[in-house]
């Protein structure tokens, strides 16, 4: 396999305040490979978005801490850079598209501006080739580009996002994190988005990380698929390994919980209990209280990263020796 | 089987200052008692305005709606009110937007049943609202929680119960599941499913999600900028889609298979407006079939085979 853009080793992230601590991330070990596209699932409070902000650098001050573990792009670890440092390095390096591109955008700038800026604060360039190289990145996300002295509030949703898009892709990131870039849009907006999405990662071999809870999402876009569950990711490996043979209990349930389009189900299989609190994780299998396959060994304790063929783990004592007669 | 609610002509148009927005446009169906009608289209098709205009929150423009044969689009509201309402309810999109936060679980629920029933005691109200908790399966020691203390799909339960809780016969449920988590979703489908088997609940499920739409379904309404283009049983429309609309619609969905490599029908450009629409075809603009006529005539919605009807003057030859 080509080099990696990014390792992230045994990160660990807590939210902490004056009543609790949430334990967001614990210990997840990840690579993306250069001109790879990953996709992170899972459900709500499951650790994603803290992994993309951790990346960012962007954590809520004060209450979101990384407790230990380290994020190298390209070798050098993002954590230990000032936050002088981490500003040359977002929209330059790495690029986050957010979730809800109505708030994402400032209302009161026009939108030719909010892309200019970036390009201006990272290429220090004339302000004249800035606006030239905005309204280029404008006609790539397929808006007309006279519309750059327009406002926000004249787009529909679907061009939001785009232009959303173009401030992210503006520096030519190397990496690209996209929480859930389409979750608010309509599915034949989504498909033109995420289509631009694919152009774009094949023409300028961009890398990125696809948040979503979308299993479909993932199919049709990803390389490879992080199943995270309780701040861990419980499940990884290609896509083809992930969707051909799902290995992790939760994996399988998420599955079965999804209404297909080709085959009739009567009932839906539903995952029985509750997300579990993250502020309150068990110290055995966070699945566990889930579980339908579970034994006695999985309330004893926390399983391990197990490898179930090259290049997909599972942490599911399933897999080891001592699931045999426990 | 006999029809619970027959929908002729029914329009809904909100004036703006740019001209009148044709939200819900001469829209004609009908619900047999017991089944389940799916709406799908894009935001901005006026699928919520077809569901909020049937419950009376919107008066209509014009048309009917027959409810067991009485019109109760053009009825006074009052009279809707009194006679109605407990007949037909709602269940909202938001669970986290659509409870009072001051109120605990149990006083959610007993409040429709306290102004729907005025002159009911007190400890009746309270039994009937526990019965309510019992039968979504809300468990007993949640009664004095609060929303905020609860998660999405409890929630969503909630506003289930508020709904059943004047023994309704037919329910508007718009996006009901879509502010969900997949595992969560798939709970509350199985409790509105367990509930129509078991009450004969009719539904309408206003949605934008395909997978979720074909699983409750018995028959599925496409529609677009107001209009109804498409309408079938559920298993039809994936076998054999005709309007040009509904096969991109589904072409966009993404397939959680990762050996399926489809072609997708991307849609040039978004929405036109459904201020003033033109008597053409609304969709002529993003058809990528559209022909003179389709600029020029409006097409109706006609039944080209049993159960399956079509708005598209040239439907035959889409057709399988």
């Amino acid at each position: 396999m080509s080099e990696n853009i990014l390792e992230i080793k045994d990160l660990v992230v807590h939210y902490e305040t004056d009543e609790e601590v949430v334990e967001a991330v614990n210990n997840i070990n990840l690579e993306i490979g250069k001109g790879q596209i990953l996709g992170l699932v899972g459900e709500t409070g499951a650790g994603k978005t803290t992994t993309a902000l951790s990346i960012m650098g962007l954590l809520p001050a004060k209450v979101g801490h990384v407790i230990q573990g380290s994020i190298k792009l390209e070798g050098e670890d993002l954590l230990q850079k000032s936050p002088k440092a981490m500003r040359e390095v977002r929209g330059k390096k790495i690029s986050m598209i957010f979730q809800d591109p109505m708030t994402a955008l400032n209302p009161v700038k026009t939108v030719g501006d909010q892309i200019s800026e970036v390009i201006l604060l990272h290429d220090h360039c004339s302000k004249a080739e800035a606006l030239k190289r905005a309204q280029d990145m404008l006609a790539k996300v397929g808006i007309v580009p006279e519309r750059y002295k327009d406002y926000p509030h004249q787009f529909s949703g679907g061009m939001k996002q785009r232009i959303v898009i173009a401030i992210a892709l503006a520096c030519e990131p190397e990496l690209l994190i996209a929480d859930e870039p389409t979750t608010a849009l309509d599915v034949t907006i989504q498909a033109q988005i995420l289509d631009m999405m694919r152009k774009l990662q094949k023409e300028k071999g961009t890398s990125m990380i696809m948040i979503t809870h979308d299993l479909g999402i993932v199919a049709e876009m990803c390389d490879h698929c992080a199943v995270m569950y309780g701040g861990e990711i419980v499940e990884y490996g290609t896509v083809e390994q992930i969707f051909d043979n799902p290995k992790h209990p939760y994996t399988k349930a998420l599955y079965r919980s999804i209404p297909s389009l080709d085959q009739d189900v009567e009932r839906l299989h539903v995952i029985p209990g509750m997300v579990s609190d993250p502020s309150n994780l068990p110290s055995y299998c966070t699945f566990c209280d889930r579980c339908e396959e579970k034994k006695g060994i999985c309330s004893e304790k926390d399983p391990w990263v197990i490898d179930v063929e090259p290049g997909h783990w599972t942490k599911c004592f399933q897999y080891t020796p001592e699931w045999e007669g426990k | 089987m006999a029809n619970l609610i027959e929908v002729k002509n029914l329009k809904k148009y909100f004036s703006t200052p740019r001209g009148m927005l044709h939200a819900v446009d001469n829209v004609t169906f009908n619900i047999e008692k017991g089944k389940t009608i799916g709406i799908v289209g894009e935001s901005g098709c006026g699928k919520s305005t077809l569901g909020k205009t049937l419950m009376r929150l919107h008066n209509p423009t014009s048309g009917e709606v027959l409810y067991k044969g009485a019109d109760i689009a053009s009825m006074d509201i009052k009279d809707f009110k009194k006679n109605y309402r407990s007949n037909i309810q709602m269940i909202f999109q938001d669970p986290y937007a659509s409870l009072d936060p001051r109120m605990s679980v149990l006083q959610l629920i007993e409040e429709p049943i306290k102004v729907n029933n005025k002159g009911m005691a007190k400890a009746e109200v309270t039994k009937k609202a526990k019965e309510m908790m019992e039968l979504v399966g809300l468990a007993k020691r949640l009664e004095m929680s609060y929303p905020h203390e609860l998660d999405g799909g409890r929630r969503q339960r909630i506003g289930v119960a508020r709904a059943l809780s004047l023994n309704p016969e037919f329910i508007v449920c718009d996006e009901p599941v879509s502010a969900l988590d997949v595992s969560i979703q798939a709970q509350i489908l199985n409790l509105l499913q367990d509930l129509q088997r078991d009450r004969g609940l009719t539904y309408m499920f206003i949605t934008h999600d395909m997978s979720v739409v074909k699983h409750i379904s018995d028959d599925i309404a496409v529609m677009y900028l107001g209009q109804m283009i498409e309408k079938c049983p559920a298993k039809e429309i994936f076998k054999n889609t005709i309007h040009p609309y509904s096969q991109a619609l589904l072409s966009a969905i993404p397939i959680p298979d990762v050996h399926l490599k489809k072609e997708r029908i991307v849609l040039k450009g978004e929405l036109t407006s459904p201020i003033d629409p033109k008597p053409c075809c609304r969709f002529a603009a993003r058809c990528p079939y559209a022909k003179d006529r389709c600029l020029a005539e409006e097409p109706k919605l006609r039944e080209l085979k049993e159960g399956h009807s079509v708005a598209c003057h040239f439907a035959e030859n889409f057709m399988h």
